[in-house]
């Protein structure tokens, strides 16, 4: 089939982001490496998803055309046609777009009782719970890490506010150094000097900070992190990888570092371990499989 | 002479490539296990060579993932971000969730919040009692307009323009049954029309009895609708008459008088 060929040719650059794939396919104006790859569609995306990506709701053309790193007319046009869908709103008054309804039609119920969060968010309010702490589930987004599943301690005062779609950096963050000791050594050598770039000023303390939580990993299963990312919080990491070696996520809990000294982290550490394995088993046992016949 | 219409084919064209792939995402169910390029044709009308194209990007964006062993399709982690960044931006989520759980524990029913979507109702906000028998409904899940309690209230309040593209929505994923169809539900508005709620007895899923009544916000420019239901367990529609509905109708003036009364509308402008 073609898509097994495309991805043969397409090796060299397994880990280039797809925006940045875009962004080099549409300046090269060459298509012939990635003939499958339906650039009009990777485009309309990369419109969409610049909305779920920051902070901000409301976005001008202008300001999604600089994020997406498209020619503003092209931008201008995707966002027409993304309106007329019903996936954004325009709004008349602020002359902004921002997200419409219709997004939540494109599987987002459908997803839910097959996904690897479902099968995580017991484990995750176990966690939560035990040791009065915010528990996630989170995967990698190119240099940052996405929270992709919550859970708020019960305790809500001591709560960190990560929610779904967040993000944290990868380097320097107990999660992102979960996320990295899983990956193959080639992926890895790329990320460095990509995070290079990002963290030319501070680059030798974060590269020491991320040896250390990699061999952690190696040697325990997991990865601490002290005062980590806003310098206020702790946090405790594992990788958590599909079978099969991809694709890779973190469990991690964090805390604010007067409730999550040392030995407590350690704790919680050996727990996470415990938990990314019965995960890890149960995906292999299908537990990821279709659960819609198990009506009560 | 060539280039202008030449281009302007480029950027047809580019609207189609955008629309189909994103019907590929609609193509999912809520019921569904992972789907094959073969079947995600079959639902979407398109050339199996197309979908394939169309699921390679997809993947690669991250909106699909591919498991099992013969590579299926289900849907990546993307849907899932895209949905909760629209969902944290719409302030009547928080409104409305307080007043939706204590109608839910008060009955011990599920109470939904939800907007049109074609011919379907979408939860926005959906609330259980504590002892609710799971009906497998969530935010993001979607129930036909005309066969529910929400959609025909929903339908009715929206008024003659706001309702002509959900009814051809409608009839269009009728098809033969159209006329019928459009019959049914326009009769069920009427029962809207006299009592300012809707019901729907066993008429979309046999064991779900529901209740549903319209929200006004922005002034009335934005129409929502609610629900308020159970799996039928020896509860009578009198009941849903004289109690669900009083009650479902008082939390649908109060959300709006609250919205107002925080000056929020729908789309947090």
């Amino acid at each position: 089939m073609s898509v097994t060929a495309d991805e043969t040719t397409d090796t060299g650059q397994a880990e280039e982001a797809p925006r940045d794939r875009v962004r080099r396919r549409r300046q090269s104006g060459v298509v012939a490496k990635d003939r499958d790859f339906v650039n009009a569609l990777g485009r309309g995306l990369l419109v969409l998803e610049s909305f779920s990506a920051s902070e901000r709701v409301w976005m001008t053309s202008m300001e999604v055309a600089e994020r997406v790193g498209l020619p503003k007319p092209t931008t201008s046009r995707l966002l027409q046609s993304l309106k007329s869908l019903g996936y954004l709103h325009y709004s008349d008054k602020k002359r902004q777009y921002r997200l419409g309804t219709s997004v939540l039609t494109l599987g987002f119920a459908a997803r839910e009782p097959f996904s690897l969060s479902d099968l995580v968010r017991p484990y995750l309010t176990e966690l939560a719970d035990t040791y009065n702490v915010h528990a996630s589930l989170a995967g990698r987004d190119r240099l940052d890490v996405i929270e992709l599943e919550v859970c708020h301690s019960a305790n809500t005062l001591m709560t960190l506010r990560l929610e779904v779609g967040s993000r944290i950096p990868l380097a320097g963050t107990a999660t992102g150094h979960a996320v990295i000791a899983a990956l193959p050594a080639a992926e890895q050598e790329y990320l460095y000097t990509h995070l290079k770039e990002r963290h030319a000023k501070h680059w030798k303390a974060i590269k020491a900070s991320i040896e250390n939580g990699l061999r952690e990993v190696r040697e325990q299963g997991f990865t601490m992190a002290q005062t980590s990312w806003f310098t206020d919080i702790n946090g405790v990491a594992v990788p958590l990888v599909f079978p099969g070696g991809a694709p890779i996520y973190a469990l991690a809990c964090g805390a604010p570092a007067r409730h999550l000294p040392a030995g407590k982290a350690r704790e919680i550490g050996q727990r996470l371990v415990q938990v990314a394995r019965l995960i890890e088993q149960q995906l292999l046992d299908g537990g990821f499989a279709d659960q819609s016949a198990i009506e009560k | 002479m060539a280039a202008p219409i030449v281009k302007e084919a480029a950027e047809a064209t580019e609207v189609v490539s955008l629309t189909r792939g994103l019907a590929v995402l609609r193509a999912f169910h809520a019921i569904d296990a992972p789907l094959g390029n073969k079947e995600i044709a079959e639902r979407t009308g398109l050339a199996k060579a197309t979908v394939a194209r169309l699921t390679y990007t997809l993947t690669k964006m991250g909106y699909l993932r591919q498991v099992g062993e013969h590579g299926q399709y289900h849907l990546g982690d993307k849907v899932t971000v895209l949905g909760h960044a629209l969902l944290r931006a719409l302030p009547v989520r928080r409104v409305a969730e307080p007043l939706m759980q204590a109608l839910a524990d008060k009955h011990d029913m599920s109470v939904a919040l939800g907007i049109g979507e074609g011919a379907h109702m979408v939860y926005l906000v959906y609330c259980s009692g504590p002892e609710t028998v799971t009906m497998r409904l969530r935010v993001g899940y979607l129930v036909p307009i005309a066969e529910s309690a929400m959609g025909r209230a929903y339908m009715w309040a929206l008024g003659e323009d706001g309702r002509r593209k959900h009814m051809d929505a409608i009839c269009e994923a009728a098809g033969e049954d159209a006329d019928t169809i459009e019959e049914g539900l326009l009769e069920k508005m009427a029962e809207v029309e006299r009592l300012g709620y809707s019901t729907a007895f066993g008429d979309w899923r046999r064991e779900i009895f529901a209740v549903g009544a319209p929200v006004w916000l922005d002034r009335g420019s934005t129409i929502l609708s609610l629900n308020c239901g159970t799996r039928r367990r020896g509860v009578d529609e009198a009941f849903f008459h004289k109690t669900l509905a009083p009650d479902l109708l008082s939390l649908s003036s109060e959300l709006s008088h609250r919205m107002d009364q925080l000056g929020a509308n729908f789309w947090g402008e």
